[in-house]
This record gives C-alpha cells, structure tokens and sequence, in this order.
C-alpha cells in the first residue's frame, strides 16, 4: 500500500506536479503522517482545551522523553523504541489519572509534580544514553526529524486514525459534555470516570506516534496552540474543531515542508511549533479586532 | 396548584433513602435521612445555608459518595432518566460553545460537529423556554437567569422521568419564573416527580406538594403549611422576613 503511494508521489515529481524533494521516500511518509497527525491532534487539542488540560499534554509529551531512553537503555532500536516509549507514556498518564482520583492535591499542581518527575528521570537518563549513542539520533526524538519516519510508523498512525475518528463519532458528545459539566454529564449516566480515563490515555498514544515527527519536547505544543488559537476564532464547538484541524494540519505540513523545500537545516518539531505560532498571533490579531468593531 | 393527573399511570420511580449519610473527611453533612418520595410528587426541599440541601441531591445522583441505602424504584423496573440542573454551572465565556451546541450535546448521539441544523426537538424545546433568540450565542456569556433557563431546557429535552433542580429560580428574574414554573408545573401534571431546592417560599407553598426540611439531617417532611408553622415557631422574625 505504502509503496503504491510513494510510486504515485514518484510519478507526480516525474512529471513535474510535485517538487523534487517528494522523490524522496522519507519525505513522502513525513507528509503522510502529517496529514493524519494534524487532523488527530488538532481535533483532540480541542478538548484539551475545554477540560483547560494544556499542561497535562505538556507533561505526557515530556514523559515521552523518558520512556525513549529507557527504551534505547534496554536496548530497543533508537530510532523506534515503540515498546519502552509507548508502555511509559500510558503508565504515566494513567498513574496521574489514578493519583488524580485519591487525592486533594489541585490537578495542576498534580500534573506539575509528575511533569518535574518526567522531566528529572528523562534529563538524568539522557545523559547515560547520550554516552551510549549518538548525540544527533538523541536529538531526532526531542526534536523530531523528517527523516525517521517509516512504514511502520505510518502504519500505526492510520490504525490510531481509524480508532480515533470512530471513537469521535460515537462518543464525542459525551466527551465534550463530561469536560463541560461532570455533573450533568453524570446525571445522564455518562460514564465521566471512563471518559477521563480514555483522555489521558488517547493523549498518551497521540503523543507516542508524534514524537518522531514533532519530538518529544513540542508534541504537547501541537495539541495546545491549534485548540487555543481555534478558540479565539471560532464561534461555535463546529467552528473550533475545524479550526482546530486547520490549523494543526497546516502547521504539521508547512513545518515539514517547508525546511525541506528552503533548505533551511530546522529540525521538523520547532518548524511545525514555529508555524503554529504564527497561526497564533494571527488569531490574536483577529480577535482583537473583532472585539474593537465588536 | 392543581394536582397531577393521577389517573395516568407516572413513570416516575419512588425514590427513597435509608439511614442515608453523607460525610467528607470528618464533617457530616448528612446524617441519617430517611425520606419516601412517591411517584408523581413535587418534592420542595428547604433549610439554612450549607444545610445539605444540595448534597442530598448530589447523594441522589451518585455525584457524593455516601453511606446507607438509596433506590430509585422505577416504573416495571424499567430505569428511566433523570434530568438534573445543578446548582452553579458557570461555563469559560472564552470558550466558543453556543446555548445550541450544549443542547445538541445533550440531547444527540449524533456527533455535535457534523451536522448544523438543529432538530425539532430542540426548536420546539428552545421556544418553550423564550431561548430562541441566543441560540447562537456563547453559553459562558448568558446572564445567570438565561442561564438557568438554557440548564433546564437541557434537563427537559430529552424528557425524563424525573427531574432534580437545586434552585433552578436562582437569578432569574420574575417574568423567568413564572415561564419556568409553568413549564416546571406543566410537567408535574404529566404524573412527573421533581426533587427541588428553592429558597422561595411562595415558589414552595404554591407548588409543592410535600416540603423537606433539611438541616444536616431531615428535621421534618410534611406540607409546606407544617413546615411553615415549624419554622414559625423556630425561626427569628429575620429569618421569616427572608423566607417569605
């Protein structure tokens, strides 16, 4: 399947649709993840948004930094330590998920705890990998790197795509409404605990297949900064979520892009943030000048 | 205020509570109710500030966690659903979610995203409680009493079989009461049960059928007129003032 796709983008660049860099292969699977990793993390960023959870990405992107180590430490492949990475950021999240429900202890002091935590372990571990191995490759996962993604990465980002986009259709309501109001959402026999539980852990594997492409330290930005831009320039939930989508697809394919095409040697993690960013700024612009003709 | 039609068979549920006890950390905040609300009754629930009034709902929704027994005794032990207006829901202002968004999501499986035109149901809902003219508009930004009328046209929507309103007349203004009390009245001569916290007397002694009186534990269940006479006897001339 993946090699049909890239013997089409050959073809194109071939003759002359497409620019040269899409002759190559890597860049081709950056692409695709990107166009699947926008919508997914653009649409779930709006929730994180409404729960007001921004620092809860922030800390499970950076527990990805400690669960790459461990897996380069237990020796797993350095450019896809899926075992060690994946099995680290769900225990985190669901650990703080199960803290959360024990004590009196506010959420965003709990969150700043365990994002101290993986932050400490993650720094500490670094520095025994980077002995090890390669610095640069140590660099591709906190930054991200146009160049490691393969089939198998593409592979799982159309699986969590799939599970995604169905779980959207049949629950999404529910999930908005036990972000909005637990209580009422609870009346209505919403099961809220469950809701939560699969949040923190939809975060955790949204998180797992995109670090290679963003990194482990910006992941958590690229479910934040579409939602909160989208927040200034929507006008309804419908309005939000494409905004949303807009915006974190547009920052995911410019960002990967875009150094490619320029030359310009930017790892693809700050590239998509940058990006992003600018997004950003623009919706501030639009808002306040809404507000003035407002 | 008539009575309800009693001749339909309500497919309200008794709800009753056994030695119910309701305790955080180390403060009790409930101690021991004992209440039997048959189906079809207009339940007021009354008492001082931080008496337990909304924990006892909270307890009848599963919201606290709580000592002793309560059962909801449905219709041919079909379970029904229950519409609730909490008492403070404030929604971000900043967040784009429009009255018609929370009421999509409410009452609709059908993803609050992919589709833009509202149902019947909601229209004819959303005229009903005079919210038509914001449906568009931010939910977070409604003044308190619009507010409570878009929470309880949320609770309404879906048609429950009973309804749990922990002082759904909380700064709405007199036009807005009437409006909710009639629609609120018109429910309860379906034969419906309503559990409702309401610091207004005359809401009380105009409506509702049996009266709870609530203080950390329940001091008295009777008609509004006993426990006006209970209060009477108890409460300083202030406290009246307040009440009536």
């Amino acid at each position: 399947m993946l090699d049909s796709i890239h013997q089409v983008f050959s073809v194109l660049t071939e003759q002359g649709w497409l620019p040269e860099m899409f002759s190559y292969g890597f860049l081709v699977n950056a692409f695709l993840a990107s166009l699947m990793l926008g919508p997914l993390l653009g649409a779930l960023g709006t929730l994180v948004v409404v729960k007001r959870l921004a620092f809860l990405s922030e800390a499970v992107g950076h527990s990805a930094l400690t669960g790459v180590s461990i897996g380069i430490l237990l020796g797993e492949s350095i450019t896809a330590p899926w075992i060690s990475l994946f099995a680290f950021s769900v225990i985190f999240a669901l650990t703080l998920q199960w803290v959360r429900g024990r004590t009196t202890v506010p959420y965003d002091a709990l969150i700043g705890v365990f994002l101290a935590f993986a932050l400490a372990v993650g720094a500490a571990l670094l520095m025994i990998v980077a002995k090890k191995v390669n610095a640069h490759l140590v660099e591709q996962v906190l930054f991200g790197s146009v160049l490691t993604a393969d089939g198998q990465d593409i592979a799982i980002l159309s699986v969590m795509f799939v599970l995604i986009v169905s779980l959207a259709f049949k629950y999404s309501n529910k999930a908005y409404l036990t972000a909005l109001s637990p209580e009422i959402a609870k009346s209505l026999r919403v099961n809220t605990k469950l809701h939560d539980y699969s949040f923190v852990l939809l975060i955790a594997l949204m998180t797992v297949a995109a670090v290679k492409i963003i990194g482990a330290i910006l992941v958590g930005a690229l479910l934040l900064i579409p939602a909160a831009s989208a927040r200034l320039l929507a006008q309804n939930l419908k309005g939000m979520l494409c905004w949303s989508i807009l915006i974190a697809t547009t920052s995911a394919l410019t960002g990967v892009l875009l150094p490619m095409y320029m030359l310009w040697a930017i790892p693809t993690g700050p590239a998509v943030i940058l990006v992003a960013c600018v997004w950003f700024v623009f919706a501030i612009v639009m808002h306040s000048f809404s507000h003035k003709k407002g | 205020m008539s009575s309800p039609n009693l001749n339909q068979i309500s497919s309200s549920p008794s709800v009753i509570c056994d030695n119910l006890t309701v305790k955080i950390a180390q403060n009790h905040l409930l101690s021991n109710v004992n209440l039997n609300v048959e189906p079809g009754c207009w339940l007021g629930i009354v008492g001082p500030n931080g008496g337990g009034k909304s924990t006892l709902l909270k307890a009848l929704l599963g919201l606290v966690q709580h000592q002793g027994v309560i059962s909801f005794d449905w219709h041919q032990g079909k379970i029904g659903s229950v519409g609730y207006v909490p008492q403070l829901a404030p929604f971000d202002a900043s967040l784009p979610i429009s009255v018609l968004d929370y009421l999509r999501i409410v009452s609709e499986d059908w993803p609050v995203w992919l589709r833009y035109q509202r149902n019947q149901k909601i229209s004819n809902t959303m005229a009903k409680f005079n919210i038509s003219d914001f449906a568009h508009k931010r939910i977070g930004t409604l003044s308190t009493g619009e507010r409570q009328r878009v929470l309880l046209c949320g609770a309404l929507i879906n048609e429950p079989d009973i309804l749990i309103l922990d002082e759904p007349l909380a700064g709405v203004d007199k036009q807005g009461h009437q409006l909710i009390l009639d629609i609120l009245n018109d429910y309860h001569q379906e034969g419906k049960t309503i559990l409702m916290v309401e610091h207004h007397w005359h809401v009380v002694t105009s409506y509702c059928q049996k009266v709870a009186l609530i203080d950390g534990e329940l001091i008295q269940l009777g008609s509004a007129t006993e426990i006006f006479t209970l209060l009477q006897q108890n409460a300083s001339a202030l406290e009246l003032a307040n009440m009536a």
